[in-house]
């Protein structure tokens, strides 16, 4: 399996290989996050193909660094885009559930509501404010949208654990925004 | 709270922590729940086959900690602990390091253990100084909370160990929880041997509510108020108010957490006190006021007000 750098070269030569190597590296990780999103495998294969062809418009000039959570982005944000508009859908994916799990925990709109950037901000020093396993579990469930079952297994913790640490977690986030007066 | 734009914002986080959550994967499993149940069992087997059915049984009733003596006490420790998993309310133990805290031995050594607990415990200056032992363990528990009001996050524990002067097995005799012994300024850690019979219960309560409520709440100290005294031949009644002062952790109310709070409880112990003016340590008895108005009835034993882990 070819490196990071050689795909980006190959995306910088136009080369259609480099959408093969990509998905070949990448296709799975790509496929079980869309999955986890839209809880359709129709609708998860069309997304990663869009956002397949998103990288091949946006690379070159973009050189993303690194590559493998470049692409999960741009994969995330198609997917959410699908999720979006076929929202009188349901569809009962993780991705609902962990929705779900996050609208008590934050804190509802006081004045003026926080700017895209400005939460993303919070959310990045709310990040890094955790130790690393919780940091992991936060993210591979509000992120990635992983049950706690493949949270489980990735962390070593037990399901039951993983979810007690994870309303811990948000408890922590609201509190964290709250005392920023961070409010969306 | 908009869920749909707090979503769109976390996607937007730097690439560094999404490449860090791919790529996580624990180096360590935890105990699958049958082999938590085998744990326990095991253990119970071995100790069951090495020491006959009436000393095993008493010691998994008594024992908070299953343990494997060894000669190597940091294993002792580090065994004890990651056999915490085999325990039901036990969610989570992570052991972060285990290590033999030598100023921690000295200072225990010098100010808490040569005095009353060691009377007690038949344990001679001069077999402290070859064959104790205090190791610190740092880690991270979960527990659950429907079984146990045990504190999780963050713990550590100071274990207090004895050395079999014939095996070289080290074991596990007693634990702090977060209590820092050698620091704690009551008598009944580190003050010269208590003198007065009130001195000597509170010695001898503080290191029963320590055993009892150490594995439970961090901080803990103790009071006396309101003491009376009465001598019949060579047994002494006393009556007082005990009060137990300990950090909150915040479970049901979350700014509690780490706020000193107290439970106080009316106390009569009774206990023989031999010429020497010193209490006779079988003969102490202590009972609890059952009753939260009116004359005290002091008719119910302060073991059975303990948390029921104790028994476990």
């Amino acid at each position: 399996m070819i490196d990071d750098k050689s795909i980006i070269d190959l995306f910088f030569a136009r080369s259609e290989k480099a959408l093969a190597e990509l998905d070949g590296k990448y296709g799975k990780l790509c496929h079980t996050l869309s999955l986890n999103i839209l809880n359709n495998r129709q609708d998860a294969e069309e997304c990663v193909n869009d956002a397949y062809l998103g990288i091949w418009n946006a690379i070159p000039p973009a050189r993303p660094d690194p590559l493998r959570a470049y692409v999960c982005k741009v994969v995330r944000n198609v997917s959410l885009k699908l999720y979006h508009r076929r929202g009188a859908e349901k569809r009962n994916s993780v991705y609902d559930v962990a929705l779900r799990e996050l609208e008590d925990c934050l804190p509802a709109p006081d004045t003026v509501e926080a700017e895209g950037r400005e939460l993303t901000r919070a959310i990045e020093g709310f990040l890094d404010s955790l130790r690393e396993e919780n940091r992991i579990i936060f993210l591979r469930r509000y992120w990635f949208s992983d049950s706690y079952a493949e949270i489980a297994a990735r962390t070593g913790i037990p399901e039951k654990s993983v979810s007690m640490r994870l309303v811990r977690i948000r408890k922590q986030l609201k509190r964290y925004l709250t005392e920023r007066e961070v409010y969306v | 709270m908009n869920t749909k734009t707090f979503s769109e914002a976390l996607g937007e986080i730097d690439g560094k922590y999404i490449e860090s959550a791919i790529s996580y994967q624990a180096e360590r499993s935890y105990f699958s729940p049958t082999r938590r149940w085998l744990l326990p069992l095991a253990a119970a087997i071995m100790t069951l086959l090495l020491v006959g059915t009436a000393a095993a049984a008493a010691i998994m009733l008594r024992d908070l900690w299953i343990q494997k003596p060894s000669v190597d006490p940091v294993e002792v420790v580090r065994s004890a602990l990651e056999n915490q998993a085999g325990k039901e309310y036990t969610l989570n133990i992570e052991v972060n390091s285990v290590e033999i805290d030598e100023a921690e031995t000295a200072q225990v050594r010098e100010r808490f253990i040569k005095g009353i607990i060691a009377d007690r415990r038949g344990w001679s200056d001069e077999y402290l100084a070859g064959h104790f032992l205090v190791v610190r363990a740092d880690y991270y528990a979960e527990y659950d909370h429907t079984q146990t009001t045990r504190a999780d996050g963050e713990v550590t524990m100071y274990f207090y160990l004895t050395q079999d002067a014939d095996s070289g097995d080290w074991t596990i005799v007693d634990n702090s929880g977060n209590v820092n012994w050698s620091e704690d300024d009551s008598p009944a850690a580190g003050a010269p041997a208590a003198q007065t019979v009130e001195e000597q219960l509170f010695a001898y309560l503080s290191d029963l509510y320590n055993r009892a409520y150490s594995p439970y709440y961090d901080g803990l100290r103790y009071q006396i108020d309101d003491y009376e005294e009465t001598t019949d031949g060579d047994t002494v009644t006393a009556t007082f108010l005990w009060t137990m002062y300990y950090l909150g952790k915040g479970w049901d109310v979350g700014a509690d957490e780490g706020v000193e709070q107290q439970v106080s409880q009316s106390l009569q112990a009774k206990a023989v006190v031999d010429e020497n003016g010193a209490i006779v340590p079988e003969t102490i008895s202590v009972l609890a006021d059952e009753r939260a108005v009116g004359d005290p009835v002091y008719s119910t034993s302060i073991e059975e007000t303990f948390p029921d882990q104790l028994g476990d």
